[in-house]
C-alpha cells in the first residue's frame, strides 16, 4: 500500500456546507476507484481553506497483457504476415504456438499499456471536481464552478508530488498555511504535511480545532468559576471558520445587562459571535468568551470593549424603541408589507393564519379560542419592529417581549415567542398547546397557500423553505406525540381559508419529509401512512422501524403472498364485511379464514402494537389462507357460492389494508 | 493616520498593483457599484483594474448628524479587478497592512456574505471582512450584472472608509473622525459633513416634493428608453442613476407603498438591463442570451 492525499485548497468556504462536503470527497473518491485501486485507512478532513482526503493506494496496475489468436500455423504466408502486421510484430517468432481443440495456433500476447499513474490521478480528481455537488456555486477565472474559487491543487502519491493539469486551476508543489501567519511549505508525506501545518498555525483535524476550542473554555471556567454558555451551533461554526482557534475573555459595560437576558444572549451569539457566560447565580455577566483565528491574541483591539459596546448600544436603542410602541401600532404597517405575489399582504397572511389555527384547535385539546385570536392578531407585529428589523434573527422572541411588556395573557406571550419553532431538526418544538397550534397553522397556511399558487417544490432547491416547513410540521407532530389525524388537520385546514387546488399533493409532500425521521425503506412509511387505519405520525415512525427489521421482513413478505392471492378476486367495496356473507354456503375452510380474519379486524391496538399483533399471526394466517386457497374455489359455478367467496375475498384484504397498504409492498 | 491618508495608501498601494486610479461618479449613488466604469466593466469584453473612491448616498441611513454610526452619505473604496487574480485575497491582505492593521496582529475573518442588487439585477458571491468583529470591506466575485452572466469574472473589494477610519483612530463616533490637516489646523469629518447630514436628512425625511419627485421618476424613465433608441448607453445609464436616487428619496420620504416599492425597483432594474443590453449589442455581443 502507498499513501495518497489530496488538497483541494480554495478561499474560505462556508461553514455550513463543509460536513456535507467532507462526506462528498469520501463517498466521490470510493464510486471512482472502484474497481480501479484498493484502498485502506480512508480519511477526509476540512478547514475554511481546504478540503483534504487521504488513504493508502494499492499500486496502480499499469499493464495488461491481451492474448491474441492468430491463424493456423498450416495457414498460408498471407494470413499469417496479415496477423503480424496487424499486430505490429516483425517476426513470427515473437508468437507461440499454442494447441487448441487438436489445431496448432499462432498466440502472441500483446502488452498493452494503460494509463500511466499521472493520468489515472488526473482521471480521479476530475471526477471528484466534476461530480461535486455544491448547494450553490460561482464562477472565476477557471473552467469549473465550486462553492468558493479552488486555488491550488496539491496531490502526493507514494511521497511524489503528482501535478494535475484541470479546468485552469494551479496545481503546484507547494502548500499554503494560515494566511495571515503561516509560511509555504512542500511536504515529503502526509504527517509531514499535517505537522507542517500545524506548525504553520493551521490544525487540519477539525475535532482537533473543536477540541482547542472547548478545552480553552473550560480551563476558563475553571479558573474563573463561572460557567460560558457552549453553544453548539456557535461552535461548529467558529471550527468551521478558524484554522488556529484561539480562546480568549473579554468584557463589555455592564448597562447593557438590562436588556433581557435572551435578547442579549442572542445578540451575542448570533451578530457578535461570541459565547455569553452566566456567574454564580446563573445570571448573565458582562463578559464575554470569544475565539479568534490568530494565536496571540493580546492586542486589545480583539475582543475590544469599546467595539462591541458600540454595536450593543445600537441593540439597545432598537430595543427600548421597539417596546415602547404599543404593539399593535406595528400591525398596521404589516398592513403595507407584500407577503408574495398572489399570496397579498402579511397582514392578509395572518388572517389565513387566524382562521386555520381556530378550525384546526378543535382537533386538539380544548383550549381557550379567544385567546387563539389574540396570538393570531400580534404574533408577528414584530416584524415590523425596527429591533427585527436591525437583527431578524430576533423574530418572536422581541414580540414576547413587547407582548409581555405591555401585560398580555402568558400563553400569548409564550405563542409568540415559540411560533418559529423549531428552526431545524435537532431544534426543540413548541410545547404549550397555544404554540403548537399557532406553529402548526402558520406552517400549514404557508404550505397549502404556495401549492394552490402551484409553487410546488421540484427537484432538490427549495427557496421558499416549503420542505422545511413540511418537515418541522411533522416534527410537532411526533415530538408532542399528537394522535390527530394529520391528513384531516391539514384538509381542514384547507377548507378554512377556501384553498382547492393541489391539497392531496401538499399533503403527500408533508408525508414524504418523514424519511427524514426514520431511515428505512420508503415503501414502508408509504403503505403506513396509506393504510386503512390511521396512524398517529409519531406511530409511524416506530411501525416502519419494526418492519425495517429482518424478521418483520420475512413475515411480510409472506403475508403479502397471501394478500396478492386475495387481491385478486376481491372487488373494491371498502365497506364490505363478513356481516353480509351467507354463512349457509359456507365450508369449514372458509369458516376457519373468517374465525382467524374476525380476530384481526376486532383488534384495536394502535401503532408498532398493531404492526406486531400482525406479524405474530403471520404462520396462522399462512395456514388458514392456504388451506383455503388449496380447498375453496372461488369461481365456482355456482354464482351465489361465486359471489359469497368474492365477498370473503374482499373482506379479507379490506383487514389487511387496516394494518398496512399493501399496493405499496409489491 | 488620517481619513485622507487612508485614502492616499489605498490609491498608492492599487495602483502600484495594476490599478488606474479614476475619479468617482460624480452623480448621486446609492452604493459604488453603480459606478458605470463597474457596470460595464463587468460586463464588456475588455479586463482592466480600477480604484476609485466613491461617496454614496443613501437617504433612509441618514440620521441628522445624530446618531454615531449611521450617515446618509459615506464614503467607498472601490477596487474592480477583472479577471480576478489568483492571488486576490492576499493582495486585499496586504493592502490592509498599508493602512496601519498589522494582519499578523488582527482577528481577521471572511464571514460568508452573498451580495444581491435588485435594482441593478446583479448579484455576487463572497464574503464579508471582518477585522476584530468590525465589519470593514465586502468582497464580491460578480456573478450577474443586469441579468447578465459575467465572464470572465470581476472581483469588486469595497472598503468601508467611516467604518476603517474609526477602527484605526480608536473613536467611536463618525464626527470625530480626523479627516486631515490643513497646515497644523486639524479638520474633522465634523467640520466636513455635520451640517450636509443634517440638511439632507430635513430633505430626504421632511421636505423632499413628492409630487415634483414622482414626475422626475416618470421622466428619467422615459428618457432612458429615449436615449436608448439613440443608441446613446452612458446619457442612458446616468439618467437610471438618477431615477434610482429618486426612488431612494421617495422611499425615505415614505411615499410609496409596499407594492409601488417592488415595482418602482423592477422598473428600475429593467432599465438598467435596456442599457446594458444596448451597451452588449454596439461590442457586437450578444445580451439577452446570456440570461
Amino acid at each position: 500500500m502507498k499513501e495518497f492525499f489530496i488538497e483541494l485548497f480554495s478561499e474560505e468556504l462556508p461553514f455550513r456546507f463543509q460536513d456535507s462536503a467532507k462526506k462528498q470527497l469520501l463517498d466521490l473518491f470510493k464510486t471512482k476507484v472502484r474497481g480501479l485501486v484498493e484502498y485502506d485507512n480512508l480519511e477526509s478532513f476540512i478547514t475554511p481553506m481546504r478540503m483534504v482526503l487521504k488513504c493508502d493506494l494499492s499500486k496502480f496496475t499499469n499493464e495488461s497483457i491481451v492474448e491474441k489468436r492468430g491463424p493456423q500455423v498450416i495457414a498460408n504466408q498471407k494470413a499469417i504476415d496479415g496477423f503480424l502486421s496487424a499486430n505490429g510484430v516483425d517476426s513470427i517468432d515473437k508468437c507461440e504456438i499454442r494447441n487448441i481443440n487438436g489445431k496448432d495456433y499462432y498466440i502472441f500476447k500483446k502488452v498493452i499499456e494503460r494509463k500511466n499513474t499521472t493520468e489515472i490521478i488526473n482521471e480521479i480528481v476530475e471526477y471528484i471536481l466534476q461530480n461535486f455537488k455544491w448547494p450553490k456555486t460561482m464562477q472565476w477565472s477557471s473552467k469549473i464552478r465550486w462553492v468558493r474559487p479552488l486555488r491550488n491543487i496539491f496531490v502526493m502519491f507514494d511521497h511524489s508530488f503528482q501535478k494535475v493539469d484541470l479546468f485552469d486551476i494551479p496545481s503546484e508543489n507547494v502548500i499554503h498555511s494560515h494566511k495571515l501567519l503561516g509560511k509555504e511549505f512542500t511536504p515529503v508525506s502526509f504527517d509531514d504535511y499535517e505537522n507542517k501545518l500545524e506548525e504553520n498555525y493551521a490544525i487540519l483535524d477539525e475535532n482537533c480545532r473543536r477540541e482547542i476550542i472547548i478545552q480553552g473554555i473550560t480551563k476558563l471556567e475553571d479558573v474563573n468559576s463561572f460557567s460560558v454558555l457552549k453553544n453548539e451551533d456557535l461552535i461548529t461554526e467558529i471550527v468551521g471558520i478558524t484554522e488556529y482557534p484561539t480562546v480568549f475573555i473579554s468584557s463589555f459595560d455592564d448597562e447593557f445587562l438590562t436588556l433581557p437576558d435572551e435578547i442579549l444572549i442572542s445578540f451575542l451569539i448570533h451578530s457578535l459571535k461570541v459565547f455569553p457566560i452566566l456567574g454564580a447565580d446563573k445570571k448573565l455577566l458582562n463578559k464575554f468568551v470569544g475565539v479568534a483565528n490568530i494565536v496571540d491574541t493580546t492586542n486589545p483591539k480583539i475582543g475590544s470593549s469599546k467595539l462591541l459596546n458600540a454595536k450593543l448600544s445600537d441593540a439597545k436603542f432598537f430595543f427600548e424603541k421597539s417596546i415602547k410602541t404599543p404593539i399593535l401600532d406595528f400591525y398596521n404597517e404589516l398592513k403595507n408589507i407584500n407577503f408574495y405575489k398572489d399570496l397579498g399582504t402579511v397582514e392578509d397572511r395572518l388572517q389565513r393564519i387566524a382562521k386555520v389555527a381556530c378550525a384546526i384547535s378543535d382537533k386538539f385539546e380544548t383550549i381557550d379560542k379567544s385567546k387563539i385570536e389574540r396570538i393570531s392578531l400580534l404574533a408577528k407585529c414584530d416584524l415590523a419592529s425596527p429591533m427585527v428589523f436591525e437583527y431578524p434573527e430576533l423574530q418572536g422572541i422581541v414580540g414576547s417581549y413587547v407582548a409581555k411588556n405591555q401585560n398580555e395573557d402568558k400563553d400569548v406571550v409564550v405563542a409568540i415567542k415559540e411560533q418559529y419553532l423549531p428552526e431545524c431538526l435537532d431544534d426543540k418544538s413548541p410545547s404549550n398547546k397555544y404554540s403548537i397550534i399557532y406553529s402548526l397553522a402558520d406552517k400549514l397556511e404557508y404550505l397549502l397557500s404556495f401549492f394552490n399558487i402551484g409553487i410546488i417544490p421540484s427537484g432538490s432547491s427549495d427557496p421558499l423553505g416549503l420542505k422545511r416547513y413540511a418537515t418541522f410540521v411533522l416534527k410537532i407532530f411526533i415530538d408532542n406525540k399528537l394522535v390527530a389525524d394529520l391528513s384531516d388537520v391539514i384538509k381542514v385546514s384547507a377548507d378554512a381559508i377556501d384553498i382547492t387546488e393541489h391539497i392531496d399533493l401538499c399533503t403527500d409532500f408533508i408525508f414524504d419529509k418523514l424519511q427524514n425521521f426514520v431511515n428505512v425503506s420508503k415503501k414502508y412509511l408509504l403503505a403506513l401512512v396509506n393504510s386503512s387505519y390511521k396512524y398517529a405520525v409519531c406511530d409511524i415512525i416506530d411501525s416502519a422501524e419494526m418492519l425495517n427489521i429482518q424478521e418483520s421482513n420475512e413475515n411480510l413478505e409472506k403475508i403479502l403472498n397471501i394478500y396478492k392471492r386475495f387481491s385478486n378476486f376481491a372487488t373494491d367495496n371498502e365497506d364490505c364485511c363478513f356481516s353480509s356473507v351467507n354463512k349457509s354456503l359456507l365450508t369449514q375452510y372458509e369458516k376457519s379464514l373468517i374465525t382467524e380474519f374476525q380476530i384481526l379486524s376486532e383488534n384495536n391496538l394502535n401503532g408498532k402494537d398493531r404492526i406486531k399483533f400482525l406479524l405474530d399471526k403471520t404462520n396462522t394466517i399462512l395456514n388458514v389462507s392456504e388451506e383455503f386457497f388449496t380447498n375453496v374455489l372461488i369461481n365456482d359455478n355456482d354464482e351465489s357460492i361465486r359471489k359469497n367467496r368474492i365477498i370473503i375475498a374482499t373482506v379479507v384484504k379490506n383487514i389487511l389494508d387496516s394494518y398496512l397498504n399493501f399496493s405499496y409492498l409489491y | 493616520m488620517t481619513f485622507q491618508d487612508i485614502i492616499f495608501k489605498l490609491q498608492s498601494y492599487w495602483s502600484s498593483n495594476g490599478c488606474v486610479i479614476v475619479m468617482p461618479q460624480d452623480q448621486e449613488v446609492g452604493a459604488g457599484t453603480f459606478n458605470p466604469k463597474t457596470v460595464f466593466s463587468a460586463i464588456g469584453p475588455n479586463n482592466i483594474n480600477l480604484a476609485y473612491v466613491q461617496p454614496s448616498r443613501r437617504p433612509c441611513d441618514g440620521r441628522y448628524g445624530e446618531n454615531p454610526n449611521r450617515v446618509y452619505r459615506h464614503h467607498q473604496f472601490q477596487v474592480i479587478l477583472k479577471p480576478d487574480p489568483k492571488n486576490v485575497q492576499q493582495l486585499y491582505l496586504n493592502s490592509l497592512n498599508e493602512i496601519g492593521i498589522d494582519i499578523k496582529k488582527h482577528d481577521i475573518r471572511f464571514i460568508e456574505d452573498d451580495w444581491e442588487s435588485p435594482t441593478l439585477g446583479a448579484k455576487g458571491l463572497g464574503w464579508e471582512v471582518w477585522c476584530d468583529s468590525m465589519e470593514i470591506s465586502q468582497f464580491t466575485y460578480f456573478q450577474k450584472i443586469a441579468g447578465i452572466t459575467c465572464s470572465p469574472i470581476t472581483v469588486e473589494l469595497t472598503y468601508g472608509l467611516e467604518r476603517i477610519a474609526m477602527y484605526i483612530q480608536g473613536i467611536n463616533n463618525v464626527y470625530d473622525i480626523l479627516w486631515g490637516y490643513a497646515g497644523d489646523k486639524p479638520i474633522y469629518y465634523r467640520d466636513l459633513n455635520y451640517d450636509f447630514e443634517r440638511e439632507f436628512s430635513a430633505f430626504n425625511f421632511d421636505y423632499a416634493n413628492v409630487d415634483l419627485l414622482k414626475r422626475e421618476f416618470e421622466d428619467f424613465k422615459k428618457e432612458v428608453d429615449s436615449l436608448v433608441e439613440k443608441g446613446l448607453v452612458l446619457p442612458a445609464y446616468e439618467h437610471c442613476i438618477k431615477a434610482s436616487h429618486v426612488f431612494n428619496i421617495l422611499d425615505s420620504r415614505n411615499a410609496i407603498s409596499h407594492t409601488e416599492r417592488t415595482n418602482m425597483i423592477l422598473l428600475i432594474r429593467s432599465l438598467v438591463m435596456k442599457c446594458c443590453d444596448l451597451f452588449l449589442k454596439q461590442k457586437g455581443l450578444k445580451g439577452g442570451d446570456k440570461r
